[in-house]
């Protein structure tokens, strides 16, 4: 991660579980497994419930993580501060301990920071979940990790947590809709359709280097008659609901400190330095300055000076008495304004996706 | 040569001037550092005749006034930011200057102070060099320093 901002192989996977063309149910088993199990992990052993037609994501390249069990213990010990790994399926989120928000350390590899992450995360993804498919965020509903204050909304004690939690969710527009797991196995994702209001693709970002651990959710949907601000109407409401529903994107982008192992350039026009590890993806991005061209689906540029500096003054500069230097410590930016496309591998993105 | 009064008594004007408007004593303020039973104003009382000495120090105060910088020019005739002695009250939270507006905090500053007064015109006016725990300041005060990504 040579750079504070980036989608990379890590979130180009995720992009694929909930952008491809059975992102709803990805959607439903993930949303399923984060309201029932302990862990955030834990959406990978529902995987096994799935039919052999869900793509499952393609190993991540580059970054060090070459399998999915890579990148869960990626997740478990360098996000979550999930420091063991006992023993188990590597895949599996058996044999991990849990945060102690009681330890003075930093969490996982987060640098100088503390904190719960895994339910951060956690919760970004139940939001994003829930604004692609149009579900209204349930009041009071239980926290598999933390219990609240005030009597949470218990678990089903059968069935699946989506139907109980949903289950009173009202369209603004009226129709009927009856969100549930229930069959979604046995389901076509044009099937699943149906039951929500929308299906929208979700992408994931990382801006790493802020002092706190947040995710910001945002989402646009097209114009609809009837929008305050609509010009240029998009046709009538009404149309079937489908699977490869694009009339709207959710963007999740977590905002985290440092990580560890992490080091970024102070030089923007600073090459490439070290090969990917595994193979080269097809038609990933390469590393550019001031690159021309935008004609490809998807891109991602990091526009600023070619330098950033750290400028630091103490208070031991010898002075007289009453004449106590500033205490300074600002990064500075100097040189060229540059724009950087990031190769795939060091966060940027494919230039085009199957979905 | 300064005798170790006049060191003392350097230092604690220096700490005053320097925070006094910014940061209101709380009592009295000033005394110098003794944590555990060690006394680190040893080096004044045990070296007297010294021609540098160290004195440590801790300042308890109230963050009421704005940390603002000043230009200025340091003892080696080069220019300098140094914190302004009389700050004046700020207006809005991001006045131009304002590095830290008030936050009524109470904070503790620790620092060392080196008090150099090697030949005669160091005798009329030491030269000192502090070694403040700027850190805990901020973080007394809810900021932070940016510890942030290494850069390479």
């Amino acid at each position: 991660m040579p750079y504070h901002f980036e989608k990379g192989p890590t979130w180009q996977v995720f992009d694929t579980f909930f952008s491809g063309a059975d992102r709803i149910k990805a959607k439903l088993f993930v949303l399923e497994s984060l309201w029932t199990e302990p862990r955030f992990t834990g959406f990978v052993d529902s995987f096994a419930k799935l039919p052999a037609n869900l793509p499952l994501p393609t190993a991540p390249y580059g970054s060090g993580i070459i399998t999915l069990a890579d990148l869960i213990e990626h997740a478990n010990a360098h996000w979550f501060g999930l420091p063991t790994k006992i023993g188990g399926n590597p895949a599996s989120s058996d044999g991990y301990d849990e945060y102690d928000p009681t330890s003075s350390t930093a969490t996982g590899f987060w640098k100088n920071w503390r904190g719960d992450a895994e339910r951060v995360v956690r919760m970004a993804f139940i939001r994003a979940i829930e604004v692609s498919l149009g579900l209204r965020h349930p009041a009071g509903a239980y926290d598999p990790l933390t219990p609240p204050a005030q009597p949470p909304i218990p678990p089903p004690t059968s069935g699946d947590a989506i139907t109980h939690l949903y289950a009173d969710h009202e369209d603004p527009s009226g129709s009927p809709y009856a969100p549930t797991l229930d069959d979604a196995a046995s389901q076509t994702s044009a099937q699943l359709a149906t039951r929500f209001a929308r299906n929208w693709p979700i992408e994931f970002w990382w801006l790493c280097g802020p002092r706190y651990f947040q995710a910001s959710v945002t989402w646009r949907r097209k114009r609809l008659p009837g929008d305050p601000t609509a010009q240029n109407p998009e046709p009538p409401s009404g149309q079937p609901r489908s699977a490869s529903d694009d009339s709207g994107r959710v963007n999740v982008v977590f905002i985290t400190p440092g990580a560890t192992s992490h080091v970024i350039f102070h030089d923007l026009e600073h090459p490439p330095e070290n090969p990917p590890v595994g193979p080269r993806h097809p038609g990933g991005a390469e590393h550019a300055i001031d690159p021309a061209r935008s004609e490809d689906r998807f891109g991602s540029w990091i526009v600023g000076h070619r330098f950033t500096e750290s400028d630091h003054g103490g208070s031991h500069e010898p002075s007289h008495a009453g004449e106590c230097p500033c205490p300074i410590q600002q990064w500075k930016g100097t040189g060229r304004v540059v724009t950087v496309q990031p190769r795939y591998e060091d966060g940027g993105v494919l230039l085009h996706t199957p979905y | 040569m300064l005798s170790a009064d006049e060191i003392l008594d350097v230092v604690e004007r220096d700490v005053r001037l320097s925070f006094g408007g910014t940061f209101p004593p709380v009592g009295d303020g000033f005394r110098l550092l003794a944590v555990d039973g060690i006394d680190f104003a040893f080096a004044v009382r045990d070296i007297p005749e010294a021609d540098v000495s160290f004195v440590s120090w801790e300042y308890q105060c109230e963050h009421l006034g704005a940390m603002r910088c000043t230009e200025g020019t340091d003892a080696a005739g080069d220019p300098r930011l140094f914190i302004e002695q009389e700050p004046e009250p700020v207006e809005e939270a991001h006045d131009v200057g304002t590095m830290l507006p008030p936050t009524g905090r109470p904070v503790t500053i620790v620092g060392t102070t080196v008090v150099l007064s090697r030949d005669a015109a160091e005798v009329a006016d030491p030269v000192l060099l502090r070694f403040i725990d700027w850190s805990r300041v901020f973080s007394q005060l809810g900021y932070a320093w940016d510890y942030g990504r290494v850069i390479a």
